[in-house]
């Protein structure tokens, strides 16, 4: 263990992945102030950046830009009241009253500390969780590996969205997506339409701008009045750190159940950040001695909150480096940037590229610590960053989304896949379908369909799904990923009825 | 919900457009699994999917209509003409936008990337922009200076090429 840990520290510290991890950190936190903008989004842009780095470079700026975009978002949700990203929002339950009653200085301090501790206490179960994970997926045939891709989606369907019908649409379109072109088992071209350009089928970076940037982009320019200004007033934001961390320590079993739920929440295939910010302050108000105090402006509620969404980043990348199968949207692009440089995610990742495993633990680690120094000390800029007006953003992104769409294959069809994903996803948003599903589609689908192949054609024995335990018990799973949130609608509407009568 | 029927439908034509096409694939050569099957998988899934959508969305509104019918008002004319007006002022810059994005892309085609970006990014920013006195320097400086950055960025730093036009 220790000398693989050396292996990854010996990756990471050296001077260019350590100034593109800092730089990664700083662009993360960027991306999470500025409310609209999210970190998935801030992964799908860096991404075309990376194309000519080493692996592990290219990693460490998305790693800083995963652990800054997590943390950063509380900067414009306890300032402004607007969280910077859904993984904030009930950051500023607590947070927004603390700035209010004239201690935004503590506020923002509270959060950075929990973030860093929290994001600490996950890089670390990240590091003892995933070997031994990946050791028993070692042991996945096909069969086993279809199964649990089929699970992986379904669970991000039934979580991600208020409609269980459309998180699977949504999951379903990504898979189409990947249909188009050339087939990988037999080789025969799908769906070109004659068009030559299709032969190669949709890339998956264009698909994954368009969704995640262009889309939302377009989404922020909805309300008329908006796209004009959007201004704080200069607060003070001088606070002690050592007082701060004392304020953490009193309240140690918050902290590491915030952190717990966060992993947990995150390493789930679906569930992000927002539902473990929502969730770990839900659980800090539960078993509180003074719940009615929560969202007055008091400290629990910051701690747990950021705790838990900084979690959610070790948490998420728990099953994306032991199985190759993502446990959110930003892990996925992670994926993806691996795919990009030839790398193939899988139980094998960590015996065939130890170094490259563990040097994204260290990463992870590392990007912590320069989260907490560049916030800590360069807080004043980020909060300015808040108040750029959207007119000069959003042209400047969609022109930097064309470049990078275009940068992967230099195929000029890509950017108009850009724009037709961008379409797409906008329309998505618009009637309610959550994008995750389909990014994970995109990204599983392959894989779903190799593996289905390949398990057929070692045995045509259809069976042979149900029958390996494994296997088997992935399939239950998903089937009750499916059918639980229907029950509980159920029950809610019993109860609902049985209220109306009585 | 309205919409969700009609997206449920378009779901169900796009699957059936799409299953029928598989089956112009080559059969398998050998074993059971063909081009199409996969396809086939999952179309048939999204149309079960589309159909539930649809489904689902005329139970609701039955529910609703029960429920409404004592205070039930039909909307005149001139109120859904209303309607689609505020829709569209809500939605104009989203229109807009896409529609100058799609110029955006047909103009790189024949310009290339950095005459395309220094006469979008101008015009959209225009658009956005609250169009005072001050919004002019910084339409210029932000629209120069990001093409710059990205010019020197990708073809300089980065070694990526940037799309050409077909006319130079």
């Amino acid at each position: 263990m220790i000398d693989l840990i050396s292996l990854g520290v010996q990756e990471i510290f050296q001077p260019y992945p350590l100034i593109l991890l800092f730089l990664g950190t700083v662009a993360g936190i960027m991306v999470g102030c500025i409310p609209g903008f999210t970190i998935t989004m801030g992964a799908a842009l860096t991404l075309p950046l990376t194309f000519g780095m080493t692996s592990i470079q290219g990693l460490s700026v998305m790693l800083g830009v995963l652990v800054g975009g997590l943390a950063g978002g509380q900067i414009s949700g306890i300032l402004l009241g607007i969280p910077g990203t859904p993984s904030s929002v009930a950051t500023v339950f607590d947070g927004h009253p603390m700035a209010e009653k004239g201690e935004p200085g503590r506020a923002l301090c509270l959060g950075i500390w929990a973030s860093f501790f929290g994001g600490i206490i996950s890089a670390l179960i990240l590091m003892f969780f995933t070997p031994p994970l990946a050791n028993i997926a070692l042991k996945f045939g096909p069969w086993e590996f279809f199964s649990l891709v089929a699970f992986g989606l379904t669970v991000i369907a039934s979580l991600s969205g208020k409609s269980l019908l459309k998180g699977l649409i949504a999951g379903l379109l990504g898979l189409i997506a990947t249909l188009f072109g050339t087939d990988p088992m037999t080789g025969v071209l799908r769906f070109d339409f004659g068009l030559h350009s299709l032969a190669g089928g949709f890339s998956f970076l264009p698909i994954l701008i368009g969704l995640f940037a262009f889309s939302q982009l377009m989404s922020s320019l909805e309300r008329k009045e908006g796209a004009g200004t959007a201004l704080i007033e200069n607060p003070n934001l001088g606070f002690s750190s050592l007082k701060t961390v004392k304020t953490i320590f009193k309240q140690p079993f918050n902290l590491f159940r915030s952190s717990i739920i966060g992993v947990f929440i995150g390493a789930l295939p679906g569930a992000g950040g927002s539902i473990a910010n929502i969730l770990s302050y839900d659980q800090a108000v539960k078993g509180s001695k003074h719940p009615e105090k929560f969202g007055t402006g008091i400290p629990d509620g910051i701690i747990a909150s950021e705790a838990g969404n900084n979690g959610v980043g070790g948490g998420g990348l728990i099953p994306t480096m032991a199985l190759g199968i993502p446990g959110d949207a930003v892990s996925a692009i992670m994926m993806g940037a691996l795919i990009l440089h030839g790398i193939q995610p899988g139980p094998l990742l960590i015996i065939e590229f130890p170094d490259l495993v563990y040097g994204v633990f260290v990463a992870f680690f590392l990007a912590h610590f320069f989260m907490l120094g560049i916030q800590l000390y360069g807080i004043r800029l980020f909060v300015r960053l808040t108040s750029v007006p959207l007119y000069v953003l959003i042209p400047s992104i969609l022109v930097f989304c064309s470049v990078g769409s275009f940068s992967i294959h230099n195929r000029f069809f890509d950017i108009w896949v850009l724009f037709i994903f961008g379409f797409l996803g906008y329309l998505m948003k618009k009637y309610e379908f959550p994008l995750a599903p389909t990014i994970l589609g995109v990204i599983l689908g392959p894989l779903a369909e190799s593996n289905f192949g390949r398990a057929l054609m070692i045995s045509s024995d259809y069976t042979l799904f149900f029958t390996r335990p494994i296997s088997l018990a992935f399939l239950i799973l998903s089937v009750i990923s499916i059918l639980y949130p229907l029950y509980q609608r159920y029950r809610e509407k019993k109860r609902a009825s049985n209220q109306a009568e009585a | 919900m309205k919409e969700d029927k009609v997206i449920g439908i378009i779901l169900l034509i796009f699957s059936a457009l799409m299953y029928y096409k598989t089956l112009e694939f080559p059969a398998a050569m050998f074993g059971t699994l063909g081009a199409g099957f996969f396809p086939q998988i999952l179309f048939t899934l999204l149309a079960l999917a589309g159909a539930g959508l649809t489904i689902s969305g005329f139970l609701r509104d039955r529910k609703r209509r029960d429920t409404e019918k004592a205070d039930k008002r039909t909307s005149t004319g001139i109120q859904s003409g209303n309607r689609l007006k505020q829709s569209l002022g809500y939605h104009s810059y989203v229109i807009i936008s896409f529609f100058l994005f799609f110029c955006y892309i047909v103009l790189m085609s024949y310009l290339g990337y950095t005459i395309a970006t220094l006469a979008f990014m101008p015009m959209l920013m225009w658009i956005l922009g609250p169009r005072n006195r001050r919004a002019i320097p910084v339409t210029i400086i932000v629209s120069f200076g990001m093409t710059f950055i990205i010019y020197l960025a990708f073809l300089k730093f980065l070694h990526v090429f940037l799309p050409e036009g077909s006319l130079f």
